[in-house]
């Protein structure tokens, strides 16, 4: 990166933040800083609550997924649109007339105290840990490609995200988020254009995609019942529908998004946004990924993408074994070149037995290519097992840096940042409603002023940023521990949402029975997780059902759910 | 259609926080026919491409 990248990045989030600060200074009500001044409309809505499901990680994972494994992992989405459908058809509704301020005030209404802490908790317990995961994931991958001091960067992009969101609230995080996609959206298609710029002048937009399905990329859709496979149609319905529901539906960090919203309609069409443009958008961005994996057809692409980590483990002494394999692969890369080309050319001209011959040979070269990859990669991962990671992560950062100019450069990276800070954003703005409406006005402290709230607020999300920010710095020294916090929230909601579908959908359940069964369904994921090898998808399917099919057979031998006292604060 | 001014979060005596029968219901589907219709149809076709894509360059 040179002074003009660092120009683009440094003046594009620099003047985001500043803006959202800005834009809501001087703003002293409570009301407004915990769901924003009531005069959002669909569109920061729709924006908003796309960004908070953005993170870095999408953008630099997503890429690499399709370089991998091409489109496949599009299918993970298929359930987004009908629980989106669902969620603004019935659950907003009944949020926005209770005038409720987080999700968990809803099962306080509609059940009781304890129920309502246990859905609180869950959500903080799970949310608290992954909010510094977001800043941590791709601190790590973008301070080891740029350079970077892995602290400070941290630092740096978790304290402007603190601050302006400690400062305006949620609308802030509104505002900002707006433009922040406004940065994103430019980027992608920046790398886009660019990157079909780059292709072989010879090569059209067709042929490029026939390349990549050449090579099983543009495999799409999957109508396979096969449950070893990684993404199928059906998975993504049925798993995708009850992640999205859990997500959207329970999750603080989206309900505040969209409860923004100066009217049930302005929420309604936010949500009706994203059920219509998230799967284009992830669509096109593993089609970025394909594109890549097509412009390394004719471009020698790296053994390792993590170049940090090739340099590090070749000056440590393997560096003999490592050449080795960097000619094999070099050679392999030359042959598989020709027979693609070979394969083009007979296809232009219509020979379809020579292209079908030569395109055999190109796969085979890439199979054997990916096995002297895969041999590369459990190389390193052997001589240091942190050193590795996840190289798939690296491959759309590397071709930015290596191929892009300059200021785009900056744009991209600031396109990474600053999805990192929006998701990151969301995350503590909705930790620190949770804390401060469940927890300490409905039970430390319950007769205090709006102004004292308003203080608390600040003060909680201030907190939770600091506890976010200490994680990451530390996470490096316990990559077991980030293991376990994404395990744990990926077995928390299916639980989270059976809370849920029972208060609405079973309304002769009351909130004791719920309440046990909940707990009991939370254990048996926890059991199933230990003994069962299935794709965590399934558990979001098999905590709800737990926790519905519990909570009927308990209420069957409590006394009729009667309905609840009201609470003393209304909440 | 704007919202009224939300209520304030401190209490305020006689408004308790009860829920109704009626609120436990499900409202809304039948709201927004064409929106929703709209939504699902927009996602169907966005499934068949795909899949159509697939076929094309397998």
């Amino acid at each position: 990166m040179n002074w003009l990248d660092y120009l683009v990045l440094l003046g594009t989030l620099a003047g985001i933040a500043l803006y959202g600060v800005w834009r809501t200074r001087g703003q002293q009500n409570l009301t407004s800083y915990l769901k924003g001044s009531g005069t959002t409309g669909w569109w920061t809505i729709g924006l908003s609550v796309m960004a908070t499901q953005a993170s870095a990680i999408t953008f630099l994972s997503t890429p690499g997924q399709g370089y991998e494994n091409g489109l496949g992992f599009v299918q993970n989405y298929f359930g987004l649109p009908l629980a989106l459908v669902i969620i603004a058809a019935i659950m907003l509704p009944r949020y926005r007339h209770l005038n409720v301020y987080t999700a968990y005030e809803y099962l306080g209404k509609r059940f009781d105290a304890k129920t309502r802490l246990l859905g609180a908790g869950l959500f903080l317990l799970q949310r608290g840990l992954a909010a510094g995961i977001t800043i941590y994931a791709p601190a790590i991958i973008l301070s080891s490609v740029m350079g970077w001091r892995l602290d400070l960067t941290i630092v740096v992009s978790g304290l402007v995200a603190i601050i302006y969101t400690v400062a305006g609230g949620s609308e802030a995080v509104s505002l900002t988020q707006k433009h922040q996609m406004g940065v994103i959206f430019c980027g992608m298609i920046a790398a886009f254009v660019l990157l079909l710029a780059k292709l072989p002048p010879e090569l059209s937009f067709t042929d490029a995609l026939t390349v990549a399905g050449g090579f099983h990329k543009m495999e799409a859709v999957d109508l396979s019942f096969d449950p070893k496979r990684r993404y199928t149609l059906w998975s993504g319905l049925l798993g995708g529908l009850f992640l999205s529901l859990s997500y959207f539906g329970t999750d603080q960090s989206q309900v505040q998004r969209y409860l923004s919203g100066s009217s049930l309609r302005e929420s309604r069409l936010g949500l009706m946004f994203n059920a219509v443009v998230k799967i284009p958008m992830q669509f096109f961005i593993l089609l970025l990924g394909v594109l890549v994996f097509t412009f390394y057809q004719f471009e020698k692409p790296p053994l390792i993408f993590n170049e940090a980590a090739w340099k590090t483990e070749s000056q440590r002494g393997a560096s003999e074994e490592l050449q080795a394999l960097e000619q094999r692969h070099a050679a392999l890369h030359a042959e598989k070149q020709q027979h693609i080309r070979a394969w083009l050319q007979a296809r232009r001209a219509g020979q379809e037995q020579a292209a079908s011959v030569a395109r055999t040979e190109a796969v085979a070269s890439q199979t054997q290519s990916d096995a002297v990859r895969d041999e590369a990669r459990t190389l390193l991962r052997k001589r240091n097992p942190k050193s590795a990671g996840n190289d798939s992560d690296y491959v759309f950062i590397t071709f930015i840096l290596r191929y892009l100019p300059h200021g785009t450069i900056g744009l991209l990276v600031a396109v990474m940042f600053a999805a990192a800070m929006s998701s990151k954003a969301s995350e503590l703005n909705a930790l620190g409603s949770t804390t401060i409406v469940d927890i300490y006005r409905h039970v430390v402290k319950r007769d205090e002023s709006d102004d004292h709230y308003l203080l608390a607020s600040k003060a909680f999300t201030a907190l939770w940023g600091l506890v976010a920010l200490g994680f990451a710095l530390f996470a490096g020294w316990a990559e077991n521990l980030i293991q376990a916090v994404n395990i744990l929230g990926s077995i928390f909601y299916g639980v989270a949402l059976g809370l849920f579908v029972v208060a609405f959908l079973f309304k002769w359940i009351g909130g004791t029975a719920v309440f046990w069964a909940a707990l009991a369904a939370q254990a048996l994921v926890f059991v199933l997780y230990h003994y069962l090898e299935i794709s965590y998808l399934w558990y979001n399917f098999i905590g709800c059902a737990a926790c519905v099919v519990f909570s009927m057979i308990l209420q069957s031998v409590l006394p009729p759910a009667v309905q609840p006292e009201p609470e003393a604060t209304p909440a | 259609m704007k919202n009224s001014e939300p209520p304030s979060i401190t209490p305020t005596p006689g408004s308790p926080a009860r829920i109704n029968d009626e609120e436990t219901g499900l409202p809304g589907l039948h709201r927004w026919p064409s929106v929703y219709g709209f939504v699902l149809a927009v996602f169907v076709v966005a499934v068949v491409l795909l899949w159509w894509v697939s076929k094309a360059f397998s």
